[in-house]
């Protein structure tokens, strides 16, 4: 009981000590710019919390950011890092829009159902790819995922402005979508939908997943100890392709939520890098759902207050750029420390056999 | 005649990855996985084209690159070596950091977004050898190259002869191979992983200069477009030896090229520009699957 509370308050504590020192690093930043810290940090938090307004924006902000998070957190948890959630948000975001332009006239449900099933499918299968290529060929997967993001966001962009260009349109995207395909907002004042729900809805499937049902306690096994996974007779390469599967479903339906709650369409290369923001939030989560889903929203709160902090304070939005990397190295070392601990354990029980012979 | 051309662009095209390459598999051997190579690389691209913009002078540019590069270097050790941080993460950290770094400043400090381009800015051009190229053949593809193609194909030569005929060398690959036996003689095994990743960053500088410097003379938003991580793909293939990383970075190089070329053809862009992208996963399988066929020990091992 002890070390679980004490677990729990790390696994509180450490993420906000990360963030504190990211933003001071961060003010420090901007003092060297010629900018007021106080001024441009108030300014972020106004422009990402001040009014329902803010709040729905910063809520709207950290939809896609979620369900990248769960993707990214579900193979980093296994030790895979699928850095392709970009290319399988983008073929997801494709389906979607697909089937809501293909088709007219059904029930508002069905047809969302329809197109969040197709763009499930559609990351799912382009994760597929390179997770049978680690799984069965050991093909590094942080290389093979993201030269695929390269492929998917230029099949896309052909897609889109080509192929399936809408007519009259200034810009390479689709035809809209129906309206029964359509995500309803929640209110006139922000694009704030139901995709943030389905984001919901999915950190806890995620959390079932990962603590209800056996793939969840494999998946940890693969990520602490492939060979002694292996050893104990799991199928890690059968489990690494679902793995990877998973992961790249999630990211499916990040994109489709972008369509069919935001864009109504297909855009060529929408995502200002989703995928990426992903990582970061797995990382900060710990690779845990609910951890997930409030780096997501804090995350989110940051790219909204954002605009708002260049609008007031004139410092660039790539502050936040700075203060994920930031954050991710302070994240790094975090976990040696820990790992460091067990190793600790580990060695000091060997040398204590070596000086017993 | 055509295929000379070709062959020509791809040696241009393939530079950014060698260097890249040839650095980095200083770290592959010395058992770092270096995926910050990609940031290096752009940080480099970026503090060159700012020093060159600055002082006009091509020198500075350079050791520009350089010091950048070996502030991240620094980091990226500092947190994943001394602080045995994973290196995974710690490289992700770089790359973003590294991008958000380039654009904070080119706005605060320059007012643009995304490009900047000036008149300022002092590049390198091809280099005409007459000599060189009366050679017949080879001679119109080595001829009127930029320096950092020729510097590539020096350091390719130093490169070999550091890894395999000296101490050092021979350090790094004996910590590479089995770390716990290199402490246990007395190597000081992290100062040497420092070492390696200092080279990488060296190198990745010039890398970073190659891109902003010859072949375009200004600096774009994450100009480096994922050629960090072909760089990587091409010491993953060529196992971490100088000559099978720069035989791999050429022959990504030549798919780029080739795509370069069936531009002006009527194939959609899109499909064409995927070419050296699919074609990295397609040698990458293959290479899987050969170290597949010969290997004898049971199921998945990591890299």
């Amino acid at each position: 009981m002890k070390t679980t509370t004490r677990k729990w308050i790390q696994a509180v504590i450490s993420p906000i000590v990360t963030v504190m020192l990211a933003f001071m690093v961060g003010a420090v930043l901007i003092v060297v710019s010629g900018k007021s810290p106080v001024e441009a940090y108030g300014a972020l938090l106004k422009g990402g919390l001040a009014g329902t307004r803010s709040i729905f924006n910063t809520l709207f902000s950290a939809t896609p950011i979620i369900l990248t998070g769960l993707a990214t957190a579900i193979s980093f948890k296994a030790n895979i890092f699928n850095m392709g959630v970009e290319g399988q948000l983008y073929m997801g975001a494709f389906a979607a829009a697909y089937v809501g332009f293909s088709f007219e006239g059904l029930y508002p449900i069905l047809h969302v159902t329809l197109c969040v099933l197709a763009a499930m499918a559609a990351g799912g299968i382009y994760a597929l790819i390179p997770g049978i290529l680690k799984g069965y060929l050991n093909v590094n997967e942080m290389v093979s995922t993201i030269m695929l993001n390269y492929v998917a966001i230029l099949f896309t962009t052909h897609l889109s402005s080509f192929t399936f260009k809408a007519k009259g349109a200034g810009f390479a995207a689709t035809e809209l979508i129906s309206h029964s395909a359509f995500l309803p907002r929640f209110s006139k004042i922000s694009q704030l939908n139901a995709a943030f729900l389905l984001a919901l809805l999915f950190v806890v499937l995620t959390f079932i997943l990962m603590r209800r049902v056996k793939l969840g306690y494999e998946i940890e096994a693969i990520g602490q100890n492939l060979e002694f996974a292996e050893a104990a007779g799991m199928n890690v390469a059968k489990k690494t392709v679902i793995i990877m599967v998973i992961s790249g479903m999630i990211g499916g339906l990040a994109g489709a939520g972008e369509v069919l709650g935001v864009h109504h369409r297909f855009i060529s290369q929408f995502s200002p890098g989703y995928g990426w923001d992903g990582m970061t939030i797995a990382l900060l989560g710990k690779n845990s759902p609910f951890g997930v889903l409030i780096s997501g929203l804090f995350f989110g709160l940051l790219k909204n207050g954002g605009s708002t902090m260049e609008l007031m304070v004139e410092v660039p939005r790539s502050l936040i750029n700075i203060l994920q990397g930031l954050i991710i190295f302070f994240l790094a070392v975090e976990l040696g420390f820990s790992r460091l601990g067990l190793w600790k354990k580990i060695r000091l029980g060997k040398t204590g056999k070596v000086e017993g012979v | 005649m055509d295929i000379q051309t070709i062959l020509h662009g791809t040696l241009r095209m393939a530079t950014p990855i060698a260097l890249a390459a040839l650095g980095g598999l200083f770290s592959h051997r010395v058992g770092v996985l270096n995926i910050a190579l990609e940031g290096m690389m752009l940080i480099a691209a970026f503090t060159g084209v700012i020093a060159s913009y600055l002082t006009g002078n091509i020198a500075v540019a350079i050791l520009a690159a350089i010091v950048g590069t070996s502030f991240f270097a620094l980091l990226f050790c500092f947190f994943g070596i001394s602080l045995k941080g994973n290196f995974i993460i710690t490289g992700l950290a770089v790359n973003i950091f590294a991008l958000g770094l380039t654009s904070f400043i080119l706005q605060m400090a320059f007012g643009r977004r995304g490009v900047f381009a000036d008149p300022d800015i002092v590049g390198l051009g091809a280099v005409d050898m007459p000599w060189l190229g009366k050679i017949p053949f080879v001679g119109t593809i080595l001829n009127q190259q930029t320096p950092m193609v020729y510097a590539s194909l020096v350091l390719l030569v130093l490169v070999w002869l550091v890894l395999y005929k000296t101490r050092f060398g021979l350090y790094i690959r004996v910590i590479g191979e089995n770390e716990e036996a290199a402490r246990a003689v007395g190597i000081k095994v992290n100062a040497y992983k420092y070492a390696a990743v200092f080279i990488s960053a060296v190198l990745s500088a010039l890398a970073g200069i190659n891109l902003s410097l010859e072949n375009l003379s200004m600096f774009v938003e994450n100009m480096t477009n994922g050629r960090g991580f072909i760089a990587l793909a091409a010491i993953f293939c060529g196992k971490g030896t100088p000559i099978g990383s720069y035989i791999f970075s050429f022959l990504f190089g030549f798919a780029d090229a080739i795509q370069m070329r069936l531009q002006s053809f009527n194939i959609p862009g899109a499909f064409v520009q995927m070419i050296p992208f699919i074609f990295i996963i397609v040698i990458l399988s293959v290479v899987g699957a050969v170290k597949r066929k010969n290997s004898t020990s049971r199921g998945l091992y990591n890299e």
